[in-house]
């Protein structure tokens, strides 16, 4: 065979060629693309993001309170399960211990993504105060508040935890540990505290929530690590005092109440959702009647127990949350619960006098008639724990201490004083955890 | 920039050959189809021993020039066609003419194909196998879209539907699961050009999860002419990263010269579902109520009386489809053309027209389908050496649908769960959850979806040992979607949610750029030895934009845009990825029976981690055509054998951004926040899929019989799991990391065999079967990840020493005769008895129970108290009772099996598919309808038993027993077969669904030519056909093919390995059509 010559058609055919790789080579800045949807590492090392980040916090902790309090209040009288999804029913019979449980575990998920950003919060804007940048203290004061909030709710709820950093596992705390939970929401609570603006919203928040922490950290020691029914009030002179500071920073007769705002932009409130919107989970009958299709709460039936009228405070709640379907804000502290804690400790200390004015102070807001001994002061604070922290996350440490229970338990399915376990997400992933830690 | 450096080697292999050299005569001449006399444009003639050699124009005429006086063997090939070879002299200066006649092959070895290979190559000399489905072989089925297409005519790839709702397609598979994170479906392309493999609504629009559309329906099921698959990395090689999981081809017609050909098809058919749901059955509880249902039932019912009712089956009748397609074809010297237009109707059998309605009401839930398609391709040859294609094809597609699956507010699941003893004034149909039937059918679903496909193909031969081809595209999807609840839907005052209306909208915008340029040099390296060397590189981008918004509480009825509403959410994100590749690829042909093959590709993605350059994917086979050897003895038994063998690697890259610490945003009451959200891993990679093919293909009895075998083996190293870190770090999201390892293996077996040929009588049988076996042989040493998040009924799971997928769950307890999986000690304790000395878990006695069970009254019995009794196993003692395995949701063995009988001009055809062997279905339906209290205990063993249970038995009038016996043989059934979901997930539920179904049958007359010659036609026929007309299975739910989602119906994990899983589906609808093609 000759050697073949280049010909007009091979000219153009290196021509094709050269084209052809020249667009190969504008191939490569293809290869850069841009990702608009989130922010990367460096985005949050900018003191601009500081808001932002503790938006975050809040938006992970509002998310939170609603994955915790829907399983959290099925176990207690609060709620009964109406509906499909038949883990409830495992929590309606009074089940708290089973790491399997879909609705535990998607709990633990979201306080721990709270827990975690949170406390990514306060070191991200304390590296920004250390460096001057940090514009406004506002929302760092904020973070320890969320983060002050996330650890007592986990500390209320859970009866072991673990706290890790991305992809570092970390170890249980324990149950006879989870007291140290509490710890670090009273220190956020004081930190924030000092350098919270002096008279403003978040200072006063952040009292409340310092006394219900300290309540929550006596009030520990009537649940775990063993149940004390015996001896079921809490007395804590810490508590009532920081309760007492946190009411003159509300003003005197405020019925003054924190909220975390729910609205189309935040997360939806969980909770609310089950109840009012998917049907999963209805008001129980300790608390009204149903009705006909048994799909909601028709009336509150739940009466004061010295005015023989449906609990004004209750009704009002009831209507609001229902309303609200899946926007319901959630009460995080209120005045009511810091005069529920003076009341308590009064009561925990015979100090009738002080529990009268206490509880006096409380029924005033409702315009109920005052106490004076009618029935006794535990039955009295008892009701009033139920009524003014309905659907807030604290009625089955008071079953639990208060040797109440609810219709639908089973026996074989509670364990008095038991609280969530850590669930299976956390032991699948963990390689410290086991079952039955 | 990284693949710069391999982009340089492109004009390198370019230019590496030498060029040959002239002669002096020339053959030219024409080829023909011998079936037709048509001619044939794009067949190659070559001239062995020489590189010499043409294509056919458009009018089938060929010219080789300047050939040296001698006597060559020339040989002409074409797809489709056994090639024919010729002996030829030619002298100084002559000019010869050969015309050549093309017969239809029966052995593929012949065939040419060009998935894969690089460019147009037979059959023979790739040693993987490659899948082909031709026009005519879809002609016999009554076929409604691309999906159908695909289903029971490759062995080792199948078809997924999720449920038989009007306008739904596949996810397809080919070799099971080649990834366990990324995405398994093959890729897809159009005459080359990669095509928008999507499916489902986008965004927050849903149709529950099953029910989703898939975005290759858009492709014309009529343009097509064939069909390539290309089934793994052996195969794939060419195609890079994202590969792995095999390519489908799919070219359209083209015209060919001569006058313009009509052809036409019309097509009406009637649906429906086979009435297989269990009726609703459920008994009054006290005298009230069965007072009350005795009025809605217009008779008299006793309280504990089972009464049962078919809310299901009242929701649909017959629906019906029609089909009108028209195209043209033809063309003239140097140009041809084909277009198709073809619109689609369908009317699905769902209707609310027998549910009771309040007045001034009526479903609004609709299942139509409406699709316009049309092709339009042309073919230019500008000289004797240039083709230019140019195709484009639009779809034009409306669907309505309703909302079903896996779904609280489902249509389907609303009527399943419907419960006769709940039946009131405002609930006719028992509703048990949520919201009544009638409110259900207020919900609608839709989409619009516009899709534009083009291509432009250039194949230029500017020297007769080279060429070089170019295909560059696009392809565009414009999709809406919209789900909507009416203000007021509530209309029986049951729904709760989004009682003022909520609209749910997305749009959705999909570009996927294609530029594929490939040179081929084909060379004769001496006599006996033939060169083709491949090479080129291929540019491919995607664009996905997806915008969507929620809009809530409208102020009244009427309002159906966004702005009105008083909550409105909006949601956005955007997806670029780009892949680079360049290939070479070089085969060596000895004698035309042995051929090796040697190439590989280098690829760049934009996925890939920072810490992570390119990846070279190799690959190597041979083929022997032992037939064709020297050595071989003619046999009448073995006429054709071939031993084939290959190895290759393709991959899979990671998710555009999974290779970054990112955080989303979540607003908080004071203002957007940052939360949270992807770990992040720099040093990802794509995972490398290594496979090799063995097989033989072999003809008997001079081709009577033909039969393909492949054994393929496939390794995916660096596999990318979807880790679970500790939820207590604080990210949630599973991080993407290269640490697994997946096995796979199987054999594909094809057989057809000819039965009976005679001038009146001919009869074919064909079958094709694949085995497969995948394992999980590493994860790395992660904790095995659950499919579906944390809804713990969904029991698929990736776990080492597993196939993917597979379930597990819980077990009873193991108890010896005389004992039931009952807790003594629980028992005890509920009889007041000392239990002192009895452990928790220990099973009880038969005695013990009965004691239980006579302590009850039919106003205490309960099964809920009787489950907290119940035992687990938990037989690896690590204190999960729910890790047992149950069996996996990918049958060992999957195929097809039928044949055609044609007697003078009526033909019958059958489709049989079955999937057998180890082979289970987690049949969540049921499983509520058993076990749950609240919404379930309505199908009619449940009924019953929970009927006797409470009452201990009834006598004639209904009137309770209170006998401890019968509660307890309900007791035993209601554990052993009925008891099921949390915390017992995956008892009683996952169970073998073995199957056989009829999938096509159709029945054909063809006119004769007599007659067509009479009025001028060149084909009249007339076709009744029928789809899934007869199943054959042991599997007790609705049907053993549906699935919890449809194309893209959840997220990754889910759209591969939620597999297997019946949740409140409709069956796959039985079809019958008659269809009338007419040719002029």
């Amino acid at each position: 065979m000759k050697q073949q010559k280049l010909n007009p058609s091979f000219r153009w055919s290196i021509f094709a060629l050269a084209l052809f790789t020249i667009i190969g080579f504008s191939a490569c800045d293809l290869l850069d693309v841009d990702n608009p949807n989130s922010l990367v590492e460096e985005d949050l090392n900018n003191p601009a993001a500081a808001p932002a980040i503790a938006n975050g916090a809040e938006a992970t902790l509002s998310n939170a309170l609603g994955d915790l309090l829907a399983p959290y209040s099925t176990i207690t009288d609060e709620l009964t399960w109406i509906g499909t999804r038949d883990a409830w029913l495992q929590l309606d019979q009074g089940e708290t211990t089973d790491p399997l449980n879909e609705f535990v575990d998607g709990a633990y998920a979201s306080v721990n993504e709270t827990r975690w950003t949170a406390d990514n919060a306060i070191i991200r804007l304390e590296a920004f105060r250390d460096a001057g940048t940090l514009q406004n203290a506002t929302p760092l004061v904020r973070s320890y508040l969320y983060g002050a909030l996330i650890y007592l709710n986990v500390a209320d709820a859970f009866d072991n935890f673990v706290i890790s950093d991305r992809q570092e596992a970390g170890h249980p705390v324990g149950r006879e540990n989870t007291y140290e939970l509490i710890d670090t929401a009273i220190e956020y609570a004081n930190r924030g505290l000092e350098i919270a603006e002096s008279g403003s919203a978040w200072e006063a928040r952040l009292l409340a929530t310092k006394a219900r922490a300290l309540y929550s950290r006596e009030l520990w020691n009537t649940l775990k690590p063993e149940l004390d029914t015996a001896t079921p009030l809490v007395q804590s002179s810490d508590a009532a005092t920081a309760a007492q500071d946190a009411l003159l920073a509300i003003g005197e007769g405020e019925d003054w109440e924190y909220r975390i705002e729910v609205n189309s932009e935040t997360p939806t409130n969980n909770l609310a959702f089950q109840v009012n919107e998917r049907l999963e989970l209805r008001i129980s009958d300790v608390y009204g009647e149903p009705s006909s299709d048994n799909s909601r709460l028709e009336n509150v039936t739940l009466q004061d127990p010295l005015d023989e009228i449906p609990a004004p405070y209750l009704v009002r709640e009831v209507d609001e949350f229902t309303s609200a379907n899946q926007y319901a804000d959630y009460t995080v502290v209120s005045a009511r619960e810091l005069h529920l804690i003076i009341a308590e400790d009064a009561a925990a200390r015979d100090d009738e006098d002080a529990f009268t004015t206490a509880i006096n102070n409380l029924r005033d807001l409702d315009g109920l008639s005052s106490y004076s001994g009618q029935v006794t002061e535990r039955e009295l604070l008892e009701h009033s724990r139920q009524v003014n922290l309905f659907l807030q996350g604290r009625r089955l440490a008071d079953l639990y201490r208060f040797g109440g229970s609810s219709p639908q338990w089973r026996s074989s399915r509670v364990s008095p004083g038991a609280f969530f376990p850590i669930t299976t997400s956390e032991i699948t992933s963990n390689p410290n955890v086991d079952f039955g830690d | 920039m990284k693949p710069k450096r391999i982009l340089f080697l492109l004009p390198v292999f370019l230019f590496a050959f030498a060029a040959e050299g002239y002669a002096q005569g020339s053959i030219s001449g024409v080829v023909t189809s011998a079936a037709d006399d048509q001619p044939i444009p794009g067949a190659n003639i070559l001239l062995e021993g020489t590189s010499l050699g043409a294509a056919t124009n458009s009018d089938g005429n060929y010219t080789i020039d300047g050939i040296e006086a001698g006597t060559y063997t020339i040989v002409a090939r074409y797809i489709g066609y056994r090639p024919a070879t010729r002996e030829v002299s030619i002298g100084e200066n002559e000019q010869v003419t050969l015309n050549i006649e093309l017969a239809q092959g029966s052995l593929n070895l012949d065939d040419v194909v060009v998935t894969g290979t690089g460019g147009p190559v037979e059959v023979r000399k790739l040693g993987n196998t490659v899948g082909v489905i031709d026009a005519e072989s879809l002609q016999s089925s009554p076929l409604q879209n691309f999906s159908e297409a695909l289903q029971g005519r490759i062995p080792g790839m199948v078809g997924l539907p999720s449920s038989g709702v009007t306008g739904e397609g596949s996810r397809i598979r080919i070799r099971g699961s080649s990834s366990l994170s990324q995405s398994n479906e093959p890729i897809v392309f159009v005459d080359g050009v990669r095509v928008d493999g999507g499916g489902g609504f986008g965004g927050s629009v849903s149709s529950g999860g099953s029910g989703s559309p898939s975005r290759l329906d858009d492709i014309n099921p009529e343009s097509i002419d064939r069909v390539e698959v290309l089934k793994g990395a052996a195969a794939a090689t060419l195609y890079g990263t994202e590969a792995s999981n095999g390519v489908i081809q799919v070219f359209t017609k083209n015209g060919r010269v001569n006058d313009p050909q009509f052809d036409f098809r019309v097509s009406q058919g009637a649906i429906s579902y086979p009435k297989v749901f269990p009726d609703n059955t459920g008994f009054a509880r006290s005298q009230a109520q069965a007072d009350t249902m005795s009025l809605y039932f217009d008779r008299t019912i006793n309280p504990f009386e089972l009464v049962s009712e078919n809310y299901v089956h009242q929701l649909y009748e017959t629906g019906f489809n029609q089909e009108y397609s028209g195209s043209v074809s033809g063309g003239s010297e140097g140009v041809t053309y084909y277009v198709n237009t073809r619109w689609t109707g369908e009317n699905g059998p769902h209707t609310g027209e027998n549910v009771p309605f309040p007045d001034g009401t009526s479903a609004l839930a609709d299942d139509q389908l409406n699709r316009f398609q049309t092709t339009a391709n042309i073919s230019i040859f500008p000289a004797d050496n240039l083709q230019i294609r140019i195709g484009s094809s639009y779809s034009d597609t409306r669907l309505e649908t309703f909302q079903t699956g896996n779904n609280v507010q489902g249509v389907t699941s609303g009527a399943i769960h419907g419960k006769p003893e709940l039946t009131g004034y405002n609930n006719r149909s028992g509703a048990s959850y949520n919201s009544t039937i009638q409110e259900r059918l207020q919900q609608t679903v839709s989409q619009d979806v516009n899709a534009f496909n083009s291509s432009l193909g250039v194949n230029y031969r500017p020297l007769d040992y080279l060429t070089i081809d170019g295909t560059f595209g696009t392809s565009y999807t414009s999709q809406f979607s919209e789900s909507v609840r009416p203000f007021g839907w509530n209309i029986n005052d049951y729904a709760s949610i989004e009682t003022e209306g909520a609209r749910r909208t997305s749009e959705r915008s999909n570009l996927n750029l294609t530029a594929d340029v490939k040179v081929t040099a084909q060379n004769q390296l001496g006599r006996r030895l033939e060169s083709t060397l491949i090479g080129g590189f291929q540019v491919y981008q995607q664009q996905n934009l997806v915008r969507s918004g929620t809009a809530l509480n409208f102020p009244g009825p009427g309002l159906n845009v966004s702005g009105a509403a008083a909550n409105q959410n909006l949601t956005e994100q955007y997806i670029e990825e780009t892949q680079a590749g360049l290939f070479i690829q070089e085969q060596l042909g000895f004698d035309d029976y042995i051929f090796a093959t040697a190439g590989g590709r280098f690829d760049a993605h934009s996925a890939f981690g920072s810490e992570f350059n390119s990846v070279f994917y190799p690959k190597a086979s041979l083929s022997f055509v032992l037939s064709d050897a020297p050595f071989w003895n003619e046999s009448d038994l073995i006429s054709s054998l071939r031993i084939r063998t290959a190895i290759g690697q393709s991959g899979l890259q990671p998710g555009a951004f999974d290779a970054l610490t990112t955080y989303a945003s979540l607003t908080s009451a004071n203002g957007a926040g940052i939360v949270p959200e992807n770990l992040g891993n720099p040093n990802l990679r794509p995972e490398v899929s290594t496979e090799v093919e063995l097989g033989l293909d072999a003809g008997f009895f001079n081709e009577r019989i033909t039969a393909e075998a492949t054994y393929w083996d496939r390794t995916v190293q660096d596999a990318l799991v979807q880790r679970n870190f500790p939820t207590s770090g604080g990210f949630l999201q599973s991080q993407l990391d290269n640490i697994g390892e997946l096995k796979g293996r199987g054999i594909e077996l094809g057989v057809e065999f000819q039965v009976l040929n005679t001038s009146n009588w001919s009869a074919e049988l064909f079958t094709n079967a694949s085995y497969l076996w995948e394992q999980v042989t590493s994860l790395g040493g992660s904790a095995p990840v659950k499919v579906g998040g944390s809804y713990p009924r969904y029991r698929q799971f990736i776990k080492e020493g597993y196939a993917p997928g597979t379930n597990f769950g819980a077990k009873l307890a193991d108890v010896s005769g005389g004992q039931l999986p009952l807790d003594s000690r629980g028992l005890l304790e509920a009889l007041g008895r000392d239990v002192s000395g009895v452990s928790p878990g220990t099973p009880a006695g038969r005695e013990l129970v009965l004691d239980y069970l006579n302590s009850l009254t039919p106003g205490t019995a309960s099964l809920e108290d009787l489950n907290n009794f119940v035992l687990l196993a938990d037989e690896n003692g690590n204190g999960d009772p729910l890790d047992h395995h149950l069996g996996k949701p990918t049958p060992d063995w999957q195929g097809a099996f039928g044949g055609s009988v044609n007697f003078k001009n009526f033909r019958l055809y059958t489709l049989f598919e079955f999937k057998a062997g180890n082979y289970f279905v987690n049949n969540l339906t049921d499983g509520f309808r058993q076990r749950s209290a609240g919404i379930g205990r309505n199908t009619p063993d449940a009924a019953r038993v929970e009927r006797n249970y409470m009452t201990g038995g009834i006598d004639a009038d209904f009137n309770p027993q209170n006998s401890g016996e019968v509660r307890l043989d309900a007791a035993e059934e209601w554990i052993y077969d009925l008891l099921a979901l949390d915390p017992f997930a995956g008892l009683n539920v996952i169970q073998p669904a073995d199957f056989i179904r009829l999938r096509d049958i159709s029945f054909t007359y063809e006119l004769p030519s007599d007659l067509l010659d009479r009025f001028s036609l060149r084909r009249l026929s007339f076709t009744v056909s029928g789809k899934n007309l007869a199943l054959w299975t042991k599997y007790p739910g609705v049907d053993p093919e549906v699935n919890a989602i449809g194309r893209s119906g959840g997220n990754d994990l889910e759209n591969n390995f939620l597999l297997g899983t019946d949740a409140w589906n409709m069956p796959l609808p039985r079809r019958v059509l008659f269809t009338v093609n007419l040719g002029i």
